[in-house]
């Protein structure tokens, strides 16, 4: 609003330009048919206003509302309800996607045309000269108003794209943050296996050890700490490939069994040395052939078992399976320790884990579940996680499509 | 023969442990005691028993008043109880990007600080002779 009375302010515009523009009215009146001509004469010129001013309905709407426009401009009380109605007219402009060249060069137009309509009635020079002055005046106001509309059109644009900008920056600052974390928190799982491998190799070669068995200990305890380094560096490599979108699959029809009892045979042992039952509760007879990568699908088994076998102190892994329509489930349960609601989502998500501390009790990466799900949504599956919170034991499903021809027999 | 030193190992990981006791215990002479049991390493520490804390940083089994609480906080609770503020304490921990020593030295207040992997049991000997020998000095000269 303060805007609007400093562009009168401006251009000075007063109660002798009112009195002036009043009298001005009535020679003026006539002539506005022709000035409404003089405005969308220059269309064609401006193929964009073109495209607004096509139909010969739109050009009539123009033209009236043009006369509207020209008789307000000389009978107006030109106080702060004017201005803003001319500053909605460069509103309704932009909003129709009138090019602001076009309404600029079409005003000096009408500036020509009335000033020689004023030169060509008025006779009484003093007068004459008047005229001219107070009609610049009140065109300049009108031509300021519109701009004005252009330009803080213009700002509002520029403004939700500020916005849309930071609010992308913010994004790709907090990813970059969780990459950083995701990067500290690899340095500070590699280096804690390194030290055990590094540290009991040294103690061997110092001599430190009286005894055989003593040293053969320790080379034990350094190989499964590099084994254990191993299985995050692969893990690590996986997470990157899939980043890059270059895990490669080679999906061909398989049986299940064969993996299954491969799987069994290594997680059996595992649970065994935590006094786990896991069993199998997998349908003995009618386990269908199934589409997808069998080493991945391999890996996924693995996962999910090892996991369950891993969270579970006391009671049993029971790993089952059923036909759900053109997939085959698996489901895998355990009595373990569970995980909280509000922790589920973010297992899945890479490069957040949910408790460091947990990885640092039961080993491993973290990122086992990020894999199997890429891995199982690859082969066409789905994979789930369920569990009531910390303390009631983690149930995780996924499937597996079922080899189209078996479905057919 | 003077009394051997004590050595409490603050680490959750088993196979570091195991790596303390034989590179400590045997090779330093240290009487070494490991242990995550905050209420158990307060005890320690104020019994006087205690020559130098060798803590861990990130510890999954680490308990105080129903929260898990992490090195930082068992260095706080150390240095807060005049009883144990003297002992030296040595950070071994496997973070160690930009600015983690700084930060970690400051939020412990600890007297040295060393990066995981940690495997040359010499250096380590002589870093812990180094800590405790200023840490008599300082007790002779306060005493």
């Amino acid at each position: 609003m303060e805007n609007f009375l400093e562009i009168q302010r401006y251009i000075n515009f007063t109660e002798q330009d009112v009195a002036i523009l009043k009298r001005l009215a009535p020679i003026m009146q006539p002539h506005l048919p022709k000035m409404a001509e003089r405005f969308y004469s220059e269309i064609p010129k401006h193929p964009e206003a073109f495209k607004v001013f096509r139909e010969p309905e739109q050009i009539d709407r123009l033209r009236r509302s043009l006369q509207r426009w020209g008789t307000e401009l000389f009978t107006g009380v030109y106080d702060e309800k004017y201005v803003q109605q001319r500053y909605q007219i460069g509103h309704i402009h932009v909003q129709i996607h009138l090019p602001q060249k076009y309404v600029i060069s079409a005003m000096a137009l009408v500036r020509e045309y009335f000033h020689q309509v004023i030169n060509q009635e008025i006779d009484d020079a003093p007068f004459r000269m008047q005229a001219n002055i107070s009609m610049d005046k009140i065109l300049d106001i009108d031509l300021n108003l519109m701009c004005e509309a252009y330009f803080s059109t213009s700002m509002q644009a520029l403004r939700e794209i500020n916005q849309q900008l930071e609010e992308a920056n913010r994004r790709l600052h907090e990813a970059s943050e969780v990459k950083s974390e995701f990067l500290a928190r690899t340095s500070h799982e590699l280096r804690t296996p390194l030290s055990s491998i590094l540290g009991f190799i040294r103690l061997v070669v110092d001599g430190v050890c009286q005894t055989r068995e003593e040293e053969m200990d320790l080379l034990n305890d350094a190989f499964q700490a590099a084994e254990h380094l191993l299985s995050i560096v692969n893990d690590l490599l996986d997470v990157a490939r899939i980043e890059a979108g270059k895990l490669e699959m080679q999906p061909r029809p398989f049986e299940v069994r064969p993996i299954l009892r491969q799987v069994f045979a290594l997680t059996t042992l595992q649970a065994e040395q935590k006094s786990v039952q896991l069993k199998d509760g997998t349908d003995p007879i009618k386990l269908p052939r199934v589409w997808g990568d069998p080493e991945r699908f391999k890996q996924v088994l693995i996962n999910i078992i090892g996991n369950a076998v891993k969270f579970t102190d006391h009671g049993q892994v029971m790993v089952s399976t059923r036909l759900d329509d053109g997939y085959l489930q698996f489901e895998v349960k355990d009595t373990g320790i569970g995980i909280a609601k509000e922790k589920q989502a973010e297992l899945f998500e890479k490069f957040k884990q949910v408790d460091t501390s947990l990885t640092r009790r039961y080993g491993g990466s973290g990122l086992g579940l990020v894999i199997s799900k890429h891995l199982v949504e690859r082969m066409g599956g789905k994979i789930e996680l369920h569990s009531e919170g910390l303390g009631f034991g983690t149930t995780v499903t996924f499937t597996i499509p079922i080899h189209p021809k078996y479905l057919d027999s | 023969m003077t009394k051997k030193q004590t050595i409490l190992v603050v680490e959750d990981n088993v196979l570091i442990v195991k790596f303390y006791h034989m590179a400590l215990g045997r090779q330093g002479g240290y009487e070494v005691y490991a242990t995550e049991e905050v209420e158990e390493i307060l005890t320690l520490a104020r019994s006087g028993a205690i020559d130098l804390v060798i803590l861990d940083i990130s510890l999954s089994g680490a308990q105080y008043r129903g929260k898990q609480i992490d090195g930082v906080q068992i260095a706080e609770l150390l240095r807060k109880d005049e009883d144990t503020a003297h002992i030296p304490i040595l950070i071994a921990t496997a973070h160690a990007m930009e600015g983690d020593r700084e930060k970690i030295i400051s939020a412990t207040s600890a007297d040295d600080y060393l990066e995981k992997p940690i495997y040359d049991s010499k250096k380590l000997i002589e870093k812990i002779e180094a800590l405790l020998s200023t840490n008599k000095g300082r007790a002779i000269q306060s005493g």
